[in-house]
């Protein structure tokens, strides 16, 4: 329930000793506005509590004041306990539906996701035999594992878990990373938009890859997944260890990559 | 044939100079005059070098006795007498003459400096009843000194090009013996080069697509601080500078200025030798930093063709690279000398031989 789009309301004591509530904050958009009055229908709620009203209606007093006529409430518990409810349905199909995927048990899965981001990475990585990348702090961490070439689950695990799959590339910062295969970062080179182009040519390709950058101190780069022994891996990790001119380092691990700079817009 | 060649011709020795300074007003279609005592090979150099092309030259001393009619021409008195047409019989003079070279020509009478200011500045002879246009192209002169009268001035300001030539010092002296034996020779004047005109014309037509407002800011600095040092430029003057420096970038095989062409303003803007020491060393002060500029862009071109070379002999993709990481601390030297170079041409080269680096390596990483 979206709390912020409900008309929360105090109740107090009225003229005729009844609960009555005056609106302390409300979505203007539906008529109930900050200091209207709010006669509940029986049973009211009690007094001085906070409520949210669900059901209600803005009515014309006799003297031509208007006022809210509620119907349905709840109180802030409710709606806590309401909310809970839901995020925990939501976190078990949304751990049901990515344990099918990843062809886990959920409570694998589960167990996962409460580990720090690092163990998390290298847990969920050897369950699944894929790639996973991760970044996260405390309780809050992100986990992409890679499906296909160009499909990877993305899992946001927050106050609520929710799970979706995704087109690769997509801008995700990789901190953690688990692969069987080797996993090379390129962040020397190129800029936030290249990083994205080169990311996009490489799925196209059939490698999977992510960028990231963009913001304010962030490095720009894009994080590719190939084996460990073939040449172009071998090739990308010789090109960053060489200490050359970026311009002609672009021009390098485009080539290597193969990929044209007209792809990646950049100019000659 | 170029007219670097041309000046490669004329060579006498500790008139480098002076020869280079009277090739400038030929590319440049000005008029050139020089000073210095008796005896400087004045008249030796310029008549060297007019007689190398085959158009009509015309060469006289002036004194104070001179006639007009000894420059310009006797009046053809069978047409007067005959016509009634008065008009002057000037072949073999100036009025007809491609290249002039004219001594001592501060001491012209007034009535001959007079016609002369017309012929130098607008190339046009008044004959007896019509204005005829004149083929000058440059009058080059010569005189021991400065004329101190102010009607001269106007006469003086028509020649752009100004030098002062001085006795040689010891160190030259057995060069001057030697260059003397040949350049007196009866023979030496006919056997000399031939050059076609055209070079010149050619070289001149180039010099309003030189690109000279890449040192614009210079320029314009050596301006205030010559101000700053009491030395006035007219405002003529000022934009004459910028055909020195056209011409001294063609005469280098350049379409656009350098910081080294500023230098040939020392030959432009100063009225009298003891200005001359006082412009040069604004020139260095101003355009000095950028002449150094230059050098370290220079002494980049060769270090950057050695590892194109050394690039081209690679065998391998980590060959390759290594290579690659020795371009980085050259590649970096250029990157700050770029930001003050402008639009140098050595920087056009390093980027050029940069790009050849790039390319050849992409061919060598090409799997």
């Amino acid at each position: 329930m979206e709390l912020f789009q409900k008309p929360k309301v105090l109740t107090v004591r009225g003229r005729d000793n009844n609960v009555i509530g005056i609106v302390k904050s409300a979505n203007c958009a539906d008529g109930v506005a900050s200091g209207m009055i709010v006669l509940f229908s029986n049973p009211p709620p009690p007094l001085n509590e906070t409520v949210y009203l669900i059901e209600y209606q803005v009515r014309d007093s006799k003297t031509g004041k208007k006022y809210v006529k509620c119907f349905k409430w709840l109180t802030e518990k409710q709606v806590e306990e309401l909310n809970k409810r839901r995020e925990e349905e939501e976190k078990r199909r949304a751990l049901e539906e990515t344990s099918k995927i990843l062809n886990i048990p959920v409570d694998t899965l589960m167990r996962c996701l409460d580990l720090d981001i690092r163990m998390a990475v290298e847990v969920l990585g050897r369950e699944t035999k894929r790639t996973v990348f991760g970044i996260g702090a405390g309780y809050w961490k992100c986990l992409l594992i890679l499906l296909t070439h160009s499909k990877a689950i993305y899992i946001d695990v927050g106050t609520k878990v929710w799970a979706k799959i995704v087109d690769l590339p997509i801008d995700f910062d990789v901190h953690e990373a688990y692969s069987e295969k080797g996993v090379i970062v390129i962040d020397d080179a190129f800029e936030y938009f290249e990083c994205r182009e080169i990311a996009k040519a490489l799925v196209k390709k059939g490698i999977p890859a992510v960028y990231y950058g963009g913001e304010s101190g962030a490095k720009n780069s894009v994080t590719i997944v190939l084996p460990k022994d073939s040449e172009l891996f071998k090739r990308l990790l010789a090109i960053k260890q060489t200490n050359m001119p970026i311009d002609i380092k672009k021009l390098v691990y485009l080539e290597v990559l193969g990929i044209s700079k007209k792809e990646v817009a950049i100019s000659d | 044939m170029n007219m670097a060649s041309i000046l490669g011709s004329i060579s006498f020795p500790g008139r480098e100079e002076e020869a280079k300074v009277l090739v400038l007003s030929l590319i440049s279609r000005q008029h050139c005059i020089l000073f210095g005592p008796p005896g400087t090979a004045k008249s030796l150099l310029i008549s060297t070098l007019a007689k190398q092309f085959n158009v009509p030259y015309f060469e006289y001393q002036l004194n104070k006795y001179t006639l007009p009619e000894e420059l310009f021409g006797v009046p053809n008195i069978k047409l007067l007498r005959e016509q009634g047409v008065y008009q002057l019989i000037t072949t073999g003079k100036l009025p007809e003459a491609r290249l002039a070279f004219l001594d001592e020509i501060f001491k012209g009478s007034s009535a001959i400096l007079n016609t002369l200011l017309t012929i130098l500045n607008e190339r046009k002879f008044f004959d007896g009843m019509q204005m005829r246009e004149c083929p000058l192209w440059t009058c080059l002169g010569a005189s021991n000194e400065v004329p101190s009268e102010p009607e001269l001035q106007a006469f003086y300001d028509r020649f752009l090009f100004r030098v002062w030539s001085e006795y040689l010092p010891p160190e030259r002296w057995e060069e001057l013996l030697n260059a003397y034996w040949i350049t007196h020779q009866p023979t030496y004047q006919k056997n000399l080069q031939s050059f076609d005109f055209k070079v010149v014309e050619e070289a001149h037509n180039k010099l309003w697509s030189v690109n000279v407002f890449t040192v614009k800011k210079e320029l314009l600095e050596i301006f205030a601080k010559l101000r700053d040092q009491k030395i006035e430029i007219s405002d003529r003057r000022k934009g004459r500078c910028l055909i020195a420096i056209a011409a001294n970038a063609i005469l280098n095989g350049r379409d656009s200025a350098s910081p080294e062409d500023l230098l040939t303003l020392k030959y432009v803007i100063p009225t009298i030798k003891d200005e001359v020491n006082v412009v040069e060393q604004v020139i260095i002060d101003v355009a000095g930093s950028m002449l150094k500029v230059r050098q370290q862009l220079r002494e980049l071109i060769p270090q950057i063709q050695g590892l194109v070379s050394e690039l081209e002999r690679t065998q391998s993709f980590e060959e390759a690279l290594k290579v690659a990481e020795k371009l980085k601390p050259l590649y970096n030297k250029f990157t700050d000398l770029k930001l003050t170079a402008g639009d140098l041409e050595e920087v056009k080269t390093v980027e050029n031989l940069i790009n050849e680096f790039s390319n050849l390596l992409v061919k060598k990483v090409r799997v």
